[in-house]
């Protein structure tokens, strides 16, 4: 710093003719004044934090804003192999979690996820180039989406996969257990063929009965088998013809079974299942009602598809528990109910049904289609997977290796059972193995560990108030008898203005307010976008950091040494 | 190019001529249209001037001292209320000597809420240390806006071109208006000898002790004056490249008038018409209009009114206690004068009333009539 020197004037003739400094004032580094330091820190947006799968969301909502369909899609890939599975029947937690569902709508970011997908396929394959062969093999058991998934993974990391399969197609509950209408097969059969011309060893209609058999082929196991097994309701009548499982009744009609005519279909059940599967009895010329134990405020279908359910004409009896399958000459004739009310929640926190004496009815019935939950079945213990017989412990080692790389993921492992979780896991145990085998195992959808982005830190004057994006839906009369898909997509145009309705939290768009609000011109923006700030001269109000709209900088005290 | 426009748009193409670089505006009647007009030139590309929008005329003001500290030709336009709100900067605009321009069309300030013509919203503002140029015709406020830059930068003062609401802001008259290129000739760019710069910052507008800041009064008030030999060349310069010609105080039949009326804005050119009427008459009257109020062109006025046995004064403004503003200040131009002239004050047209020609006639008789002033303010036109 110069010296200061004292400037004294003889006369007015020498004085400036506006109290300007004779020197220049970037010797005064006020920065000093300074009590508060605002700083660049970009934050985890909720979406981000929310989806199972592991997507970026947010980014790739960016680059969709800019029409960057393929960086999006690559991107989307670059974690997840079916985003247009996902855009379809994911119950994407994302949009639960996503802020601007406190402000008006939430985005639609399923409907996103799947326009960029859809048209990312047609416009351009776009496969990855594969990776160099690392000369390892990884036997995987199950190809649902964690097993599908973890090959896809594993074989873009260049170890050689191949994946068995009991059933005669893959794709596992993606296609035996959700119904066309919400996932056509066509869009399936893409997204895998997508995955298997990484150059996957395909092996259907596989029942792994031992995994030891298969040792001396692979140096890793990946065991997603799932939940195959549906629970029984335990009640008089229930074996026997007419009555059948919700897995078996869907797994029939996906795999292209002829379906005996349906007549009355009762289905007793307040699952996913049960939805799926009444929809399906509909179409088949059936009609089907529903019997669901609780109210529907614990349902644990998602509400959307049972409000849709209704609409098209299935019946929903609530509180209403099946206690015998009545029948005549063998034949299903009735369903005899008892009502419940429902009394103190249980271990699960929902409120436990009670029998209400005297209450029984009966519901006719030509078929009952029992949906009261899956289980994994004896199948994972039988091939050697799981160390000890209860399934429930294999979530405290989750993707833990058991006995000599055999890894287990899935349904088996996953705390929720849903199609985004599967996907999660399946990455995460590739890495996993990838780590076992000698790889980096950096997973693609490890994130920083930030601050999830609250509402109430967004600065929501920047943000307008805009509808969320309608999504078109096949009318009613169109659905009936047919498995046409219900939801149908939506225009660039729409998607790129629903995409900027994002929020974007906690991620620096370059927006510049901090730049154009700095009192003491500090903040310096370089060419790659990004914004620095000249702590020489800054002196620490705090207006960027509140300017911010997304929440991408944090303030806190100085501290001085 | 002649064209028929409005009084407010000779304002907006005179700004566009003098490729102003910042304008900074905050709407109220009547002098919307100004900057209306001009977020249209921006729009079309005609004028590139950063066009900011405020919250206020306060806002408008500290935008303009900013644009104009940092080197750019600054212009903001407003009326009563607005200019009401902007008083403490315009101090500052004048303190920090940055030659901003202003239209300001005279609107009579409320309460009773009235939009329509008075001098007073302005002529409160006449110890701001702005100049202030008065208007008679449409063709004026252009050619006054050229002016007000050229002078208010070649003495680094800020300026304000005042005209009537309605008579002139929204009425269709004939205008010339110049070719970029004689403008250009007229007013080069702005250059000040210093600016605020980022890449070479200075404390602006720092304390100032009682030390030097009374010197620094004086080099307001220096420069101030200097616009006494400033003005004329300019307008000598001016008439020279377009042909129109125009003085600080403009006489008007003067010669062997025994009665001078003073009057400024659009009632002089009212006066003259009843003035040339009384003339034929045989009546040794003339007008005087006083066309720049700061600073007060007091030579000038001693020069036109130093003959002369009477003054009438006709105010369309008031200082409450003290009378019509232009008759205070024609009095102490005068008070020094051994031949002092009698000066009759008139109040007339306050809040937009209509100043007719026989309102400036009564003005005048009542003036001829009397030896002396009966009174300090002789109202025109009161309901009594």
């Amino acid at each position: 710093m110069s010296e200061l020197k004292k400037i004294i004037f003889k006369s007015e003739a020498e004085m400036p003719s506006s109290p300007v400094s004779r020197a220049g004032t970037l010797a005064n580094l006020t920065g000093s004044w300074r009590y508060l330091r605002p700083r660049y820190e970009e934050k985890l947006s909720p979406c981000i934090a929310a989806c199972p799968a592991g997507e970026r969301v947010e980014a790739w909502l960016r680059l969709l804003e800019d029409e960057r369909y393929a960086e999006a899609w690559h991107l989307i890939k670059s974690v997840n192999p079916f985003p247009r599975v996902c855009g379809r029947v994911c119950f994407h937690p994302c949009e639960t979690e996503c802020n601007r569902g406190q402000y008006d709508r939430p985005i639609a970011i399923h409907a996103l996820e799947r326009f960029v997908a859809d048209r990312a396929r047609a416009d351009d394959k776009g496969r990855p180039p594969s990776a160099r062969k690392t000369g390892k093999s990884v036997g995987i058991v199950g190809s649902g989406p964690a097993g599908l998934t973890c090959a896809y993974h594993l074989a873009r990391r260049g170890h050689s996969v191949t994946v068995y399969e009991a059933e005669a197609e893959l794709g596992g509950m993606l296609r035996y257990g959700i119904p066309a209408y919400r996932l056509p097969k066509a869009v399936l059969d893409e997204e895998i063929e997508d995955i298997i011309m990484l150059g996957i060893d395909v092996h259907t209609n596989t029942r792994v009965e031992d995994i030891e058999s298969l040792r001396r082929r692979h140096a890793a196991f990946f065991v997603a088998t799932g939940f195959g097994e549906s629970n029984r309701l335990q009640i008089p009548g229930e074996e026997g013809e007419g009555v059948l499982t919700a897995l078996e009744f869907l797994r029939n009609t996906n795999s292209g079974c002829s379906v005996e005519p349906m007549g009355r279909v009762v289905v007793i059940g307040g699952g996913n299942a049960a939805i799926d599967a009444a929809r399906t009895a509909l179409r088949l010329g059936g009609h089907p009602t529903v019997l669901y134990r609780r109210s529907r405020a614990e349902m644990p279908a998602y509400a959307p598809e049972v409000e849709e359910a209704e609409r098209e004409g299935v019946s929903v009896h609530f509180l209403t528990q099946p206690v015998e399958i009545v029948r005549e000459s063998g034949r299903v004739v009735l369903v005899e109910c008892v009502l419940n009310r429902l009394g103190e929640p249980d271990a699960t926190g929902r409120k436990q049904p009670i029998a209400i004496p005297g209450s029984s009815s009966l519901i006719e019935a030509d078929t009952v289609i029992i949906a009261a939950g899956e289980r994994p079945g004896e199948y994972p213990l039988q091939i050697g997977s799981i160390p000890d017989s209860k399934a429930e412990e294999s979530g405290q080692s989750k993707h833990g290796k058991f006995r000599n790389g055999i890894f287990v993921g899935g349904d088996l492992t996953e705390p929720r059972r849903t199609v985004a979780h599967a996907i999660g896991s399946g990455r995460r145990a590739a890495m996993q193995i990838d780590k076992f085998l000698g790889g980096s195992g950096e997973d693609p959808a490890s994130y920083l560990d930030g601050d999830v982005v609250r509402f109430e830190s967004l600065n929501l004057d920047y943000f307008p108030h805009k509808p969320r994006v309608r999504l078109p839906m096949l009318p009613l009369r169109e659905r009936e008898k047919n498995f046409g898909e219900i939801g149908l997509g939506i225009s660039p145009q729409s998607a790129a203005e629903e995409a900027d309705r994002c929020f974007h939290c906690g991620v620096c768009v370059a927006c510049d307010n901090c730049s154009v609000f700095c009192p003491d011109i500090v903040v310096r923006k370089s060419s790659d976008g990004t914004y620095s700030i000249d702590y020489d001269y800054c002196k620490g109000c705090g207006i960027c950091v509140h300017e911010c709209p997304r929440n991408a900088m944090s303030i806190d005290e100085e501290i001085r040494t | 190019m002649k064209k028929v426009i409005m009084g407010n748009h000779a304002v907006s193409h005179a700004v566009r001529l003098a490729r102003t670089q910042v304008v900074a505006a905050y709407p109220i009647t009547p002098q919307t249209q100004i900057v209306e007009e001009l977020s249209n030139m921006c729009a079309e590309g005609k004028l590139r001037a950063k066009f900011i929008k405020v919250e206020s005329e306060h806002s408008a003001m500290a935008c303009c001292i900013g644009a104009a500290a940092a080197g750019s030709r600054a212009f903001t336009a407003t009326s009563s209320q607005g200019l009401a709100l902007m008083h403490e900067l315009l101090h500052w605009a004048a303190g920090a000597r940055l030659p901003v321009v202003l239209a300001e069309v005279n609107r009579a300030l409320a309460p009773g809420w009235n939009i329509w013509t008075e001098q007073t919203d302005s002529l409160a503002q006449r110890d701001t240390g702005w100049l202030q140029f008065y208007c008679t015709s449409n063709q004026e406020i252009l050619d006054s806006i050229l002016i007000a830059f050229r002078v208010a930068e070649e003495v680094s003062l800020p300026a304000m071109v005042v005209y009537d609401a309605f008579y002139l802001s929204h009425t269709y008259e004939a205008v010339d208006i110049p070719e970029q290129e004689p403008v250009d000739a007229f007013l080069p760019p702005y250059e000040p000898s210093v600016k605020l710069d980022v890449d070479n910052p200075m404390a602006f507008g720092s304390l100032t002790t009682p030390e030097y800041y009374m010197e620094m009064r004086h080099k307001i008030e220096e420069a101030t004056e200097r616009v006494h030999e400033v003005l004329p060349t300019t307008y000598e310069e001016f008439g020279r490249i377009f042909g129109r010609e125009y003085k600080a105080v403009e006489p008007y039949r003067c010669d062997g008038a025994d009665l001078i009326l003073a009057t400024s804005g659009t009632v002089s050119s009212t006066a003259q018409l009843v003035i040339e009427t009384l003339r034929e008459r045989g009546m040794r009257v003339g007008g005087l209009n006083i066309r720049m109020f700061r600073p007060f062109p007091a030579r000038a006025v001693r020069e036109a009114l130093g003959r002369c046995k009477k003054v009438a004064v006709l105010d369309r403004n008031i200082s409450f206690g003290q009378g019509g503003i232009f008759a205070q200040e024609l009095k102490s131009a005068l008070c020094n004068e051994p031949h002092r002239p009698q000066v009759f004050g008139f109040i007339a047209g306050l809040g937009g009333r209509d100043i007719t020609p026989a309102s400036i006639e009564e003005v005048i008789l009542t003036a001829d009539k009397l030896d002396a002033p009966e009174r300090e303010i002789e109202w025109i036109g009161l309901k009594t």
